[in-house]
């Protein structure tokens, strides 16, 4: 055989044999071995149709540097893991999104797509077990669906009594020194209709409107949070919420499609007016059984799951928008005391100015 | 004097049709606000008319799964994930049809969700539509008025003057060297393997793997743009397909041995003689063509069931049984080859007639005889040389030449047609409207139906494909040649042989609605390519540094202009080649005119139909 022929039938046998095991050695040898103290773990994210996750459990010990190589291979995912605020946002197909955290928390985790990719988006879930080595069997069992024994969640809630008009937090604000609030303990485990009924019922009130009294109740459901807390929770509300409840709240998102029972429309005054923030509470993290709800538990944090709740009660008492831009400037001269709050929307256009003054 | 009046009649008609100012547009601009919904793989919206100047805000909402909107030549893209709109606006200010597509990996029919914006008056279009009409009364205007001479035999004797490549000894020396075609071979099986291994093992993502990017947006296109049209079978001198299975039938590579070939070395049975094979082979790929352009491992599958056939083929019959008989790809790149301006000839046939023993054929010392079972001192045209070169090396009289001649010589040559090829001619000149239609049209339905999922779907398809191939634009073209025979009066020709010989008319067109075709997807996706072969495998590679570029289209807004082009070009080119084939059978110029006007017609429909697809 001459010099030439064996080469190439060298050059043919590289092509056809030593290229494809190179190829397959460097990717599952080679490269594995480069990766340092790092665990690299590839999770492949298909539509939940087509299979999920793949793994759907991944576990790791405490204290490991965890590198998460996530490829997707049919349309747009999410990935977040809950409790750890760790979300990659949108996984590209054919794209590999990496996301390295250390897992210093030993417990057990679901992490979720939080894109809609899929009637059965909901579906798609993992479960990462952080196992702390010193106690391997303690791993801590997160709250399970059971926990959530509380407020009856299930039997409907419609409202005796609901506001017509969008009431006004703003204005609320302004009345609030003119009445009398009854007492009302902790207004989580209270409705809005039945704060409506208490301060209906109050003679320092007998001279406001309806929509005043309405007024008052928004103002003392926006007492009962933070601007901080309606961003978290309109954050997490468009990561996760969205796809059956919809932007503006209405139960229209893609998902509603799929479902049989029509997601909650959070606009509906007469629905939303019935229930306190305890049973809304309770519905996001056990999920509502019977219906498409699915549970959060595992994946909010309770503050997280507060924050949603509380960001909720603006489809009812007033677009977040229209909190923006608040101000409020306080003048204090011989004991007189004035207070100017302008208000204003995302345009920037005033949308309020309330002027009060007092004794201090 | 005659002839100078029509000249300048069509030239003052043309120049009026397109350098008229645009008429002006009355009214006041409109605002359209709409919602643009998006499921795979469609948009409703599937069709947006506008008016010039017009203000044009969509709102995307994807329905099922994160899609984007990407309108060509506006430049702008929006991204909607489900559950939250995204809002896209401009101001339509240039004429045209403009597609708006998809911009984010959303399945398997991604690339070719479209829909279709046309902002009115769309004057491109009228000056297409204008123009092909023009080209196609102006041939046969100037057919009529020239009046070639009809050559006394088209078939054999040179069509015109052709240029000898084989005298420059430099390209001599290379086609002379054994190692000529293995060498490419064994670049293209490089490619080859990768894009089996990528199919087989690399992400099912299409627009991020090698297989799909690499074969059906840079190969398709570089054999219907550069190669076919310019070298004919050139592909068919490296493809890689048949290399391993020739190699082991030939127990080496380069060396030329004398030993019985590793093969059972039956001969090919008369009766399957033919392109048949090859014709059903292209409708089996074609009713499937939305799964296997779309899903890798599908096209890994094909590719190396392919390479398997033709290894086996090799092991039991002699020569190259595969590429002859059986490569859905042979079939019509053989067919189109009649166009192409280059050719391996003799050249001399006196020299052949006194020389008995016939080694290009048997083979020698120097070679193997020709592998595509093809006698090569009766070769006329092109259709089944692969141009493998080894009869250069094996002609001991130094009598065969690769020549430089005329586009389209082949289509004169009347040995070797046959119904068979008249198919070809039809299934491809059909696929690339029925393509055109599916993958390049705003219709929903019609991407639904060819991706269909269930049995009686998939049935019901490609039942309809079929028919459309087979019965429906055979039937139309039939009865063109039916009016032609009618019209002209030719005695003694079948209309069998009629409906035959005027199918190679159609060969120049069917060559040039699939480049037109090929224009729309390699501008608009020829981008992947770049951060493909960074990540061949769609693994997190990045080999050259550019696996992040990102999907760009590139100049979508001239592919019109060149499709425009290209169509006319064929219209024209094949309504020559129907005057000269109509010569072939007709007694005299009155009768090869009256003849030509239905298929000339035939012609200008197609035409037209594909600019309506385009532009329209």
């Amino acid at each position: 055989m001459n010099k030439q022929e064996l080469l190439v039938r060298c050059a043919a046998l590289l092509i056809t044999v030593g290229f494809p095991v190179s190829v397959f050695a460097y990717q599952h040898v080679y490269l594995p071995g480069t990766h340092g103290e790092a665990k690299v773990i590839d999770l492949v994210a298909r539509a939940p149709e087509a299979g999920g996750w793949s793994p759907e459990i991944i576990t790791v010990n405490k204290g490991d540097t965890v590198r998460l190589r996530i490829i997707g291979q049919d349309v747009v995912h999410g990935f977040a893991i809950g409790r750890l605020g760790i979300d990659v946002g949108p996984i590209i197909p054919g794209e590999v999104a990496t996301v390295e955290f250390v897992a210093d928390q030993a417990g057990r985790f679901t992490y979720y797509c939080n894109v809609w990719c899929d009637p059965y988006h909901y579906r798609m879930r993992g479960t990462l077990e952080v196992v702390d080595p010193a106690a391997p069997d303690a791993l801590l069992m997160t709250e399970e669906r059971s926990d959530f024994a509380g407020p009856d969640i299930d039997s409907p809630h419609e409202a005796e009594f609901y506001p017509v008009n969008p009431p006004s937090a703003v204005r609320g604000q302004a009345l609030a020194d003119r009445v009398e609030l009854p007492s009302l303990g902790n207004l989580r485990s209270q409705s809005p209709s039945a704060v409506f009924q208490a301060i209906r019922e109050q003679d320092s009130a007998a001279s406001l409107s309806d929509e005043e009294v309405w007024d008052l109740v928004a103002y003392l459901w926006s007492t009962a949070t933070t601007p901080e807390r309606l961003a978290t929770g309109e954050a997490l509300y468009a990561r996760n919420c969205v796809g059956c409840h919809g932007e503006a709240g209405r139960g229209d998102g893609p998902g509603s499609r799929h479902l049989e029972e029509p997601p909650t429309d959070f606009t509906d005054a007469r629905t939303m007016a019935g229930g306190s923030s305890e049973i809304y509470y309770a519905k996001i993290r056990r999920g509502g059984m019977g219906t498409g709800m699915p549970y959060w538990g595992t994946i909010f944090t309770e503050e997280e799951t507060w924050s949603i709740v509380d960001y909720l009660w603006t489809f009812l008492f007033g677009e977040p928008t229209e909190m923006e831009g608040l101000a409020t400037l306080e003048f204090t001269k011989d004991n007189r005391k004035a207070q100017v709050m302008i208000t204003c929307d995302q345009d920037k256009q005033i949308t309020n100015v309330i002027i009060t003054t007092g004794q201090e | 004097m005659l002839n100078k009046g029509i000249l300048v009649l069509f030239v003052g008609l043309f120049a009026v049709l397109l350098f008229a100012p645009p008429p002006l547009h009355a009214g006041q601009p409109a605002e359209h606000r709409l919602t643009l919904e998006a499921r795979r793989f469609a948009f409703e919206p599937g069709v947006i008319q506008v008016n010039q100047g017009d203000r044009v805000v969509l709102e995307l909402e994807s329905v099922d799964v994160t899609h984007g909107v990407y309108v060509d030549g506006y430049g702008v893209e929006a991204v909607s994930e489900p559950g939250h709109k995204a809002r896209l606006e401009f101001v339509a200010d240039r004429v045209g049809k403009f597609k708006y597509r998809c911009s984010m990996a959303c399945g398997s029919l991604h690339p070719f969700m479209v829909g279709e914006l046309v902002v009115r008056p769309n004057l491109p279009y009228w000056q297409g539509v204008a123009l092909a009409l023009l080209a196609t009364v102006g041939s046969v205007a100037y057919l009529w008025k020239r009046s070639l001479p009809t050559p006394a035999n088209p078939g054999l004797q040179a069509v015109g003057r052709r240029i000898e490549l084989t005298r420059i000894p430099l390209l001599k020396r290379l086609l002379l060297w054994r190692g000529f075609q293995p060498v490419l071979m064994l670049i293209t099986l490089f490619g080859f393997v990768l894009a089996v291994m990528t199919g087989l093992f690399g992400t099912p993502v299409g627009s991020k793997n090698f297989a799909i990017i690499f074969v059906w947006i840079v190969w398709w296109a570089l054999l219907k743009i550069v190669l076919v049209p310019l070298a004919g079978r050139l592909w068919c001198t490296m493809c890689p397909i048949p290399a391993p299975g020739e190699w082991l039938q030939r127990r080496g590579i380069l060396v030329k041995r004398g030993d019985r070939p590793l093969s059972l070395a039956r001969k090919w049975p008369r009766k399957l003689d033919g392109v048949w094979l090859q014709n059903a082979g292209l409708l089996a790929v074609t009713i499937f063509s939305p799964i296997i352009l779309t899903v890798p491992s599908v096209t890994g599958m094909v590719l190396l069931t392919f390479i398997v056939m033709a290894v086996v083929l090799s092991l039991v019959f002699e020569r190259r049984v595969f590429c002859r008989y059986f490569c859905p790809v042979g079939g019509f790149v053989g067919l189109y080859s009649l166009v192409s301006p280059l050719e391996l000839r003799v050249k001399d046939a006196g020299v052949c007639r006194h020389h008995r023993e016939k080694e290009c054929y048997l083979g020698s010392a120097e070679g193997y005889g020709c592998p595509w079972l093809i006698k090569p001192w009766r070769l006329q045209r092109n259709a089944h040389c692969g141009l493998c070169t080894e009869c250069l090396k094996t002609c001991p009289k130094d009598n065969v030449a690769v020549n430089l001649r005329p586009f389209g010589s082949d289509l004169f040559v009347q040995a070797g047609r046959g119904l068979g090829e008249a198919y070809t001619a039809l299934i491809m000149l059909t696929c690339a409207l029925l393509y055109s239609a599916i993958f390049l049209g705003p219709w929903g339905w019609l991407k639904d139906w060819a991706a269909a999922a269930s049995i009686s779907g998939r049935v019901l398809y490609a039942g309809a494909f079929l028919a459309v191939n087979l019965i429906v634009v055979p039937g139309l073209f039939g009865l063109a040649v039916a009016l032609s025979k009618g019209l002209s009066g030719v005695r003694g020709v079948s209309l069998k042989q009629l409906f035959i010989n005027h199918s190679y008319a159609l060969v120049p067109m069917g060559l040039s609605l699939w480049v037109a075709f090929s224009f729309s997807f390699l501008f608009v996706n020829g981008s992947y390519a770049l951060s493909v072969i960074s990540d061949p495998f769609g693994w997190g590679w990045d080999l050259f540094g550019t696996r992040a570029y990102p999907w760009t289209p590139y100049l979508p807004q001239v592919v019109p202009y060149l499709q425009v082009t290209t169509l006319v070009a064929g219209l024209v080119f094949s309504i020559y080649v129907a005057y000269r084939i109509g010569q072939g059978h007709s007694a005299d110029e009155g009768q090869t005119m009256r003849g030509l006007i239905p298929i000339a017609a035939f012609l200008a429909v197609v035409t037209v139909a594909f600019l309506r697809l385009y532009l329209g």
